[in-house]
């Protein structure tokens, strides 16, 4: 439960049905991936499309990714016109 | 605006319940950076509803109703109403940009009443129907929004009836500001929610919202397949201002002769929607139906465009 939630059942006694802003709101949605995203560095021009695209907020404005939400999409190496992102199948984590 | 002016700071947090490659999330994204933190929202019952809060977090840091199916337009009205008390007895110094979230079952079908009932009274907000041309929630149903001949679960065989145009219904209703957008055009949707913010009364705001599990195709082609829907024709970009519609982006582009429409076939191979269409063989009069409506309609769009510039040509021509 988030900090804010736990205050407030200790100082009302009882926990409201309001939800509070979290990341990872689904957990570390990086578990839900086959393949990752991997970046050359080399061949991006930082044209943010990938950016943008990204439909989990992953990226962030200096093209790094956070890989424990990234889902795996595969839109960001899909739609980089540079072909800067490829998707690699990823080793199963223990 | 262009990309790099766009704000960094993310509205929607990373780690949601959405699925991979969601049109939704995607959508909000840009929505919200336009927008900004001085907004409240109402989202009806949808696949947002789901992502956005699972009890007690909620991926979204703007303050949030979650809303009952057919309440859209009613929530807004009196979110809007009580933002103006509040303003009015100086507990809030600048009115919030009340915002509806709702899909297209909870827009075309269920909402539509008290959606028309508000913008008839011009009531104060900023609609914002993502269509995603099913109820994908609950597992892919028809909507009035499903465009024909596409495979929903109780259309297994292809939708007999066309889509509605419920963003010509709100041009109808004569409100200030109508807008379509689509994910493949990010700076034209940033643009829309910018003008759509600085204006008041009812605006509606349709973005066509591809989906991986409804319309089956790989969750890495949402943002391929809605540049697809705009280059083919099957989804128009335009504005709708003091009476005037504006084609915008790729739509404008078509219809002002910079670049061809992609032939619809494109469009509807690359979703398994139509896979119908295409095997166990090929279904010529449905593809040929869809490719002639979209025809007819560009084919007027710029006959109109050219005998304005041909208008303008005389116009500037010096006198003799
Ligand atoms: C009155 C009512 N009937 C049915 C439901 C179940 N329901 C929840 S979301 C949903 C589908 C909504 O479809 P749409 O508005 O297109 O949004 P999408 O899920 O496609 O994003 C349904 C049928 C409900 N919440 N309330
Ligand atoms: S889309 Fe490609 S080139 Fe553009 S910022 Fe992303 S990785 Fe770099
Ligand atoms: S794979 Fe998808 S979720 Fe991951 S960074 Fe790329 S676009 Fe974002
Ligand atoms: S079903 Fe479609 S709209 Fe709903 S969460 Fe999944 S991808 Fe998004
Ligand atoms: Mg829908």
């Amino acid at each position: 439960m988030p900090k804010r939630k736990k205050k407030e059942a200790e100082e009302i006694g009882f926990v409201t049905t309001l939800s509070v802003p979290s990341e990872g709101s689904a957990g570390l949605t990086g578990s839900w991936r086959v393949f990752i995203p991997v970046l050359d560095g080399e061949r991006c021009n930082k044209c943010l499309l990938c950016w943008i695209y990204c439909p989990e907020a992953c990226i962030n404005k200096d093209i790094r990714i956070n890989y424990d939400y990234c889902k795996g999409c595969g839109i960001c190496a899909e739609e980089c016109p540079r072909g800067a992102i490829s998707m690699v199948k990823e080793e199963k984590k223990q | 605006m262009k990309l790099k002016d766009f704000p960094e700071e993310e509205l929607f947090l990373q780690g949601s319940a959405a699925c991979q490659g969601c049109p939704g999330s995607a959508a909000i994204r840009v929505a919200f950076k336009a927008l900004g933190r001085n907004t409240v929202l109402s989202v009806i019952a949808s696949c947002t509803s789901v992502f956005q809060s699972p009890f007690p977090v909620s991926a979204l840091e703007l303050p949030t109703l979650n809303m009952a199916f057919a309440t859209g337009g009613a929530t807004a009205s009196g979110l809007s109403a009580a933002a103006d008390r509040l303003v009015a007895r100086g507990v809030l110094e600048e009115k919030p940009t009340i915002l509806v979230w709702a899909g297209d079952g909870g827009t075309y079908d269920i909402g539509i009443q008290a959606l028309s009932g508000a913008a008839e009274r011009n009531a104060d907000f900023i609609y914002v129907c993502y269509n995603n041309e099913a109820y994908s929630n609950t597992g892919t149903q028809r909507s009035g929004a499903t465009p024909y001949a596409a495979w929903t679960t109780n259309t297994t065989k292809g939708k007999e009836e066309w889509r509605k145009d419920v963003a010509q219904i709100m041009v109808a209703h004569g409100i200030p500001y109508v807008a379509t957008a689509s994910l493949a055009y990010p700076t034209d949707m940033f643009r829309k929610f910018a003008r759509a913010k600085e204006i008041k009364g009812t605006r509606y705001i349709e973005i066509q919202a591809p989906c991986p599990p409804g319309w089956k195709f790989p969750s890495s082609h949402t943002i391929k397949v809605a540049r697809l829907a705009v280059q083919s024709g099957m989804w128009m970009l335009y504005e709708h201002e003091d009476g005037k519609t504006t084609y915008t982006a790729g739509t404008q582009r078509i219809i002002q002769g910079q670049s061809k429409l992609v032939p619809v076939e494109e469009y509807l191979r690359a979703q398994g929607r139509f896979g119908h269409l295409f095997s166990p063989e090929r279904d010529e009069k449905r593809i040929g139906e869809i490719q002639r409506r979209i025809d007819h309609v560009f084919e007027t769009l710029q006959f109109t465009h050219k005998m304005k510039e041909h208008i303008m040509d005389i116009e500037m021509a010096p006198p003799r």
